[in-house]
């Protein structure tokens, strides 16, 4: 393991790709900071740029837009009272009321320290786990794979947001979308109608680039705002490592409650923030403080949604299963790239698997070193002209899709889902992570299906007698009835109290 | 009556887009022969559940309203978003303009036109920021995907 970390670490350590990180991280920051926008939409609009690139590097640089941006949301939160990313929402209270009192310099330099706290944390998490992880998914056979995806899908529950039933119609679409083209197995082509152009599919990235760009530049055309926010207040305070020492117990349970929430499918960042900051203040001693301008609170909050970030490319890395929206992205990064993960990925890509883990480290050193530096002129992104940001945003979009297949069918692809996006995320509210996710999983599921049954010849009791996929189909059940067992459960404790 | 209608239309988009499907899928879609999973099933499947779902949605969503007039009960419900149609309007038609004049115009006289538009559209009203943004911009972009990435953009008239 000591011989790949160190050729990770020389790989990472190359001008090149420090140099692509120290971009990645700027940017992820800079857009992080922009309330509304957020470290997806950063990685979607910069993934055309990773079309030339190493394998090693697109990857970094798309992990350091995810993990600037994580942190950037905090910036905007602290100052301005919105937060950039909804994994900074629960900086917002405590941060804002900082920054009333005059310190905004303390509270920015809390969240520095503890989203690298946090973020080498989650990094370190990534490290160990994720080889035992893959060395176990190596005896995955079609069965398996079928009954991971199908896990992989049950996400959609706790990604749907406030409408389940909305969330099940975005997946059933996405897995539509992914049907489009040549059938994986029996090379039957479906809903292409005659355009050649359609027999191919969909392509990943220009979906990526509609849904989760093009609609936000439709949105904000709309909403016609002239700036992103209004001024904030920053002075510069010192702000070091014994002012942080304080906090070291709060920074290390949350860096750990977000680690181990990163690895659940569907949870991610904003679930983490929330959970580190009620574990903080259940467990202070004096409570009275938070909401009103506790490093702690800001401790807990940020270490945690930047834990989540390591942890949560576990699954995409050992099982090809991405955990959110983000890592979703960056697994068409891959595949773009002509890697598959999964199980195999740690075997046959050992070297680019410790280039992505160790850059993953070097990220977040970069990210404390440029938010250390720079907070100030990052502070300044909050009150940029609409008119500045968003024209080069659709130049973007629209040359990064032409950019995938050189050509304009990928862009009427892009626009098109950034118009159904519009109508129907931005406005109607209907979720846009299931149809990702089901995007990304729906061919999958058909052609291990198909495998499986083929192994089987027909009899679908093989998921039932192997092992792991038993296991597997005991979780998608249980992820399946946990909510309405607890919801009958809490009913029927109700019920025992008003009867006694 | 307008607000009865914004609530029921993702739910009948919904249905109509899954008889599509499904319609389409049982007369253009042939049934792989020999093989376990028929290529017509995963797609039949969740065009059905969509469907399923949105109708259950759409009867909830017409059963509420006329509950609401029964008993005259106002929605909580924040009120839609306000905004300019004729922005979003230009947004797209500067996009769309996009797709068509590239390869007649060439990347770069394309896309300053489309940025100095999209400018203007997002409140820029200072012509001469308008012009030398645009052409930063484009600059920037042209170095970045042609140069550095040497993504082969469509030469027109211009570059």
């Amino acid at each position: 393991m000591l011989e790949n970390i160190m050729m990770g670490l020389m790989e990472a350590l190359q001008i090149q790709t420090l140099l692509v990180i120290f971009f990645g991280v700027a940017t992820g920051i800079a857009i992080g900071a922009l309330p509304g926008l957020g470290a997806t939409m950063a990685i979607a609009l910069l993934l055309p740029a990773t079309y030339a690139m190493e394998t090693s590097s697109s990857l970094l640089l798309l992990i350091g837009i995810f993990c600037g941006g994580i942190y950037g949301g905090s910036i905007s939160a602290i100052l301005i009272k919105t937060p950039g990313t909804a994994a900074s929402a629960a900086t917002i209270d405590d941060g804002y009321a900082l920054a009333q009192k005059g310190k905004a310099g303390t509270a920015l330099g809390m969240s520095i320290y503890a989203s690298t706290f946090g973020g080498v944390f989650g990094g370190l998490v990534l490290l160990f786990l994720s080889p035992i992880i893959a060395s176990y998914s190596l005896r995955f056979g079609p069965p398996e794979y079928f009954m991971l995806a199908l896990f992989g899908l049950t996400i959609i529950a706790s990604v749907s947001g406030e409408s389940l039933s909305k969330g099940i119609v975005m997946a059933c679409l996405g897995i539509w979308v992914g049907c489009v083209g040549l059938d994986p197995v029996s090379g039957v082509t479906r809903f292409t109608y005659g355009i050649s152009d359609l027999i191919s599919g969909f392509d990943l990235i220009a979906i990526v680039i509609g849904i989760f760009a093009i609609s936000e530049v439709f949105r904000q055309a709309f909403t016609g705002s002239k700036a992103i926010s209004g001024a904030a207040e920053f002075r510069n305070e010192k702000f070091g490592i014994r002012q942080v020492l304080p906090y070291k117990k709060t920074l290390f349970k949350s860096s750990l409650i977000g680690s181990a929430i990163g690895v659940l499918p569907g949870v991610g960042p904003t679930v983490s923030s929330f959970a580190a900051y009620s574990e903080a203040r259940r467990s202070a001693k004096d409570k009275s403080g938070y909401g009103k301008g506790s490093l702690d609170g800001i401790a807990a909050a940020e270490s945690a949604n930047n834990g989540t970030t390591g942890s949560a490319l576990i699954p995409l890395l050992t099982l090809g299963i991405p955990a959110d929206a983000a890592t979703g992205i960056l697994l068409g990064a891959l595949i773009l790239q002509g890697v598959t993960p999964g199980p195999q990925f740690f075997v046959s890509n050992t070297d680019l698997v410790y280039t992505i883990i160790v850059g993953f480290l070097i990220i977040n050193v970069v990210m404390f070193f440029q938010a250390k530096l720079a907070i100030r002129y990052f502070a300044k992104i909050t009150m940029l002209k609409s008119y500045v940001l968003w024209p080069p945003v659709v130049l973007i979009c629209l040359v990064g899709g032409y950019g995938i297949a050189n050509s304009m069918y990928s862009v009427m692809v892009a626009i098109v889902f950034g118009v159904f996006a519009y109508i129907f995320i931005n406005r109607l509210k209907y979720p846009a992570t299931p149809l990702l996710i089901a995007f990304i999983l729906g061919p999958t599921i058909e052609r291990s299906l198909q495998q499986s049954l083929m192994m089987s010849r027909g009899d679908y009791m093989i998921f039932l007698e192997r092992p792991i996929s038993a296991v597997f189909l005991f979780l998608i059940l249980t992820s399946l009835f946990y909510p309405v067992l607890k919801k009958w459960l809490s009913r029927r404790l109700a019920g025992t109290d008003v009867a006694s | 009556m307008q607000n009865m209608i914004s609530r029921i239309f993702p739910q009948l988009f919904f249905i109509v887009l899954g008889v599509f499907i499904i319609m389409s899928t049982y007369l253009h879609v042939s049934s792989g022969r020999g093989l376990y999973v028929d290529p017509r099933l995963i797609p039949m499947l969740s065009a059905s559940i969509m469907v399923v779902l949105s109708l259950v949605s759409l009867v909830t969503a017409v059963l509420n309203e006329s509950g609401g007039k029964v008993d005259g009960s106002v929605s909580d419900e924040p009120g839609p978003e306000t905004g300019s149609y004729k922005k979003l309007l230009m947004v797209f038609i500067g996009m769309a303009s996009w797709v068509i004049a590239t390869p007649v115009l060439g990347f770069a006289l394309a896309s300053l036109l489309v940025c100095a538009a999209m400018m203007v559209t997002f409140g820029c009203r200072d012509y001469v920021r308008v012009a030398w943004g645009s052409v930063l911009v484009v600059m920037v972009l042209y170095l970045v995907f042609v140069v550095l990435l040497k993504i082969p953009m469509p030469s027109g008239l211009l570059l």
